[in-house]
């Protein structure tokens, strides 16, 4: 375009739209690959390849424009049973999808055209000459009365004078979404939404308190009493507010498992096996931010079934299975919790070569015992990796380490269940918005924190005399558990008091682990606004998820428990000169 | 004079260019839908609209069975229709002109061919 300068509005426009038109490709090619020639498929690409071949033109992308034309050409070929639909010919088409996916992304990023796709243009340009003396024989072909494939019986002419007068019509009827009475709204604004909706429950909270008081003090006035009515009807309102406001951040997975089909396809030929991708709960909704972040975690999951537990064809006949392995991604909703699974019928994992593994790795001693379960388990302690080959799937230096710690950075959980020679299944647990949690809310020092809910396996009273020293280490004796203990007020550099009796302890949980952690009193639990903190706040290592605002105004900050594990050591040697003990110490300088 | 125009696109970004190309009518309102079957319930909610810039191929209800129902509405026949075409497309084109389309700009079309054909439209 010469007359104006395309704005980075209107690029994020055109980049947002075209990526949803090129999921709509992929989506095609894939149902095309698997079920066979389905006019309806293609007609339903005709429309989104439309869109997008304006949208370029507009935005003055003359490569990506012409090359989107000539894919139209090469689908109506398709839908006419010109171009036949031969693993050479879908090789072609992911490609040149792959290419102009690349095309617009750079085109994006750099405000103007850079790749070149003459090359694939050329491919397309080679399909359509094909398909033309295909189709010229195939007219042959129905003249001489030799069987081809009928053409379709699901494509009913559209009624009315439009559908009448050009033929190609009846294949686009089939482009029809739903009725849209969608917004498209900044998601950003959608956030400052919910922060407005944050504070707007901690003023209702105060205001519930501030009316109580005043009917008790004013007793018995008709004023007070409608003071209070209105208060909980702004309660009423507000907590609907917030549940609406969740609801619009809720995504179906769907975003997020729709690019896997294309995923496992890609690794299944290269690494010459055979995959089918199924997938179930793709409506499941969850909020976005936490769409946002799964993506990764599940791909890297996705790419470990294909590495490491699909077997080859070859392996898997030998073995008494079908030659194609399935892998069964899921989603379902329980309770105010999403579950993702990942399922696969491969080999599954031998926990004695885990076990060696992880031995050899120093993440066990040798003199360990542990069950198969546990020992499954370590593929996800840090340093592990039973990784033989540096494959260009796997090969990217993540572990699976890496997942757990992306699952855990969301509130989840991840687990491994394997049974060798048959599958192996990845569950995730992950909440269902990452703005609202539940949390515990305790009491060190005359402060108040909150410890998500989520990590807390019971509370206990602690009896003076309880905490033995373990090699500098104070520990507690839980059942048949020694379970080391934490201090917050050391943690945070409080003065713990002089007195030993009197105090509470919370067991929180990761996994199989255990710590204990002392504080003077237990509050109740509540459901919090989580606020982000900036980083110079929490420091380094954090042992702050976030904090809260409470109903009279002060701050909360809320434990990252995840954090406590992993700093676990350095935490328990106290005051020492690293780790979270000397943070405190320094903060309250 | 002109005080609404009602675009019909089902491209977010052929909207947000209109918004930019019409910034120059002062005073004039866009009214935007997705797809013909939107641009009926507007044309029916929005009073006095002006002009009607028209794509063909959307989904739900396509530019041609749109300007079908407009020219058979006694109160909307009079209402001059704009077709933004695309390449490729040029049979819709001719057939939406047919049907009593006022005139044509093709994708990607310019700031200045818009306005040229608008202001001719308008003023006779």
């Amino acid at each position: 375009m010469s007359e104006f300068q395309a704005s980075p509005e209107l690029l994020t426009i055109y980049l947002e739209d075209a990526r949803s038109l090129l999921e709509a490709l992929d989506h095609c090619l894939l149902t095309l690959e698997r079920e066979g020639l389905d006019p309806g498929v293609v007609s339903g690409v005709l429309g989104p390849l439309h869109t997008l071949k304006g949208n370029s033109g507009m935005m003055g992308f003359a490569a990506i424009k012409e090359y989107v034309h000539r894919l139209e050409d090469v689908f109506a070929q398709i839908a006419d049973g010109g171009i036949a639909l031969t693993p050479a010919v879908f090789d072609q088409l992911f490609a040149g999808a792959n290419a102009l996916r690349d095309a617009v992304e750079q085109a994006c990023a750099r405000q103007g055209e850079a790749r070149d796709l003459a090359p694939e243009k050329a491919v397309l340009d080679g399909l359509l000459r094909q398909g033309e003396s295909e189709s010229a024989a195939a007219r042959r072909a129905v003249a001489t009365g030799s069987p081809i494939p009928p053409p379709s019986p699901a494509t009913p002419a559209a009624p009315g004078p439009v559908a009448a007068v050009e033929p190609r019509r009846s294949v686009e009827a089939h482009y029809v979404a739903a009725k849209s009475s969608t917004v498209r709204v900044d998601f950003s604004q959608l956030d400052h939404l919910l922060n407005l909706v944050g504070e707007l429950i901690i003023a209702r909270t105060k205001l519930l308190q501030l009316g109580k008081d005043l009917v008790e003090t004013v007793a018995g006035r008709a004023a007070g009493r409608e003071l209070m009515a209105a208060v909980q009807h702004v309660g009423g309102v507000s907590a609907m507010l917030q549940e609406t406001v969740m609801d619009i951040r809720m995504l179906p997975v769907r975003h997020v498992f729709e690019r896997f089909p294309r995923l496992v396809r890609d690794l299944a030929r290269e690494q010459g096996k055979e995959i089918e991708l199924i997938l179930e709960g793709e409506t499941t909704r969850v909020d976005k931010a936490i769409i946002d972040e799964i993506g990764e975690p599940l791909v890297h999951l996705i790419r470990n079934s294909v590495d490491h537990g699909i077997e080859t064809p070859e392996e898997r006949v030998a073995r008494g299975k079908t030659r194609t392995g399935t892998i069964l991604l899921s989603a379902t909703q329980e309770s105010s919790q999403v579950v993702i699974t990942i399922m696969d019928d491969g080999s599954g994992i031998d926990a004695s070569r885990v076990y060696r593994k992880a031995v050899e790795r120093g993440i066990l001693k040798g003199d360990e015992t542990v069950t198969d379960r546990e020992a499954v388990q370590l593929i996800f302690a840090q340093g592990f990796s039973t990784r033989e080959s540096v494959t260009d799937v796997s090969g990217r230096g993540m572990g699976l380490d890496v997942v757990l710690k992306s699952i855990e950075r969301l509130n989840g959980l991840v687990e491994v269940e394997t049974v060798p020679g048959v599958g192996t299944k990845f569950i995730i647990q992950l909440p269902l918005t990452l703005a609202i949690i539940s949390v515990l809310l305790v009491e060190v020092a005359g402060r108040t924190y909150a410890v998500p809910l989520s990590s807390v396996v019971e509370t206990l009273r602690l009896e003076p005399g309880e905490v033995h020293r373990i090699n500098h280490r104070e520990t507690l004796r839980l059942r048949e558990r020694i379970v080391p203990v934490l201090r917050l007020a050391s943690l945070f550099g409080l003065d713990p008091g002089p007195s030993e009796d009197r105090r509470y302890v919370v067991i929180v949980g990761r996994g199989d682990k255990r710590v204990g952690i002392v504080v003077d009193r237990l509050k109740g639990q509540q459901e919090v606004v989580i606020k982000a903190l900036d980083p110079a706040v929490t420091g380094e290592p954090p042992v702050v998820a976030g904090a809260t605002i409470m109903g009279d105004g002060r701050v909360v900050l809320i434990l990252d428990v995840a954090a406590l594990f992993e700093g676990k050591r350095q935490a328990l040697r106290g005051r020492g000169e690293h780790g979270p003990g000397a943070l405190a110490e320094g903060r309250r300088a | 004079m002109l005080r609404k125009i009602l675009a019909v696109d089902d491209s977010a970004l052929i909207h947000q260019m209109y918004k930019l190309f019409l910034s120059r009518y002062k005073n004039c309102k866009l009214v935007s839908a997705m797809n013909g079957l939107e641009a009926l319930d507007k044309l029916g909610q929005e009073e006095g609209i002006d002009l009607i810039l028209l794509d063909i191929n959307m989904p739900v209800m396509n530019g041609l069975e749109f300007l079908n129902r407009v020219q058979k509405e006694p109160a909307y026949q009079s209402i001059p229709v704009i077709i933004i075409s695309t390449e490729g497309k040029e049979e819709d084109t001719i057939r939406g002109l047919k049907m009593g389309a006022k005139g044509y700009v093709k994708k990607p079309f310019q700031a200045s061919e818009l306005h040229g054909l608008i202001e001719k439209i308008t003023s006779g």
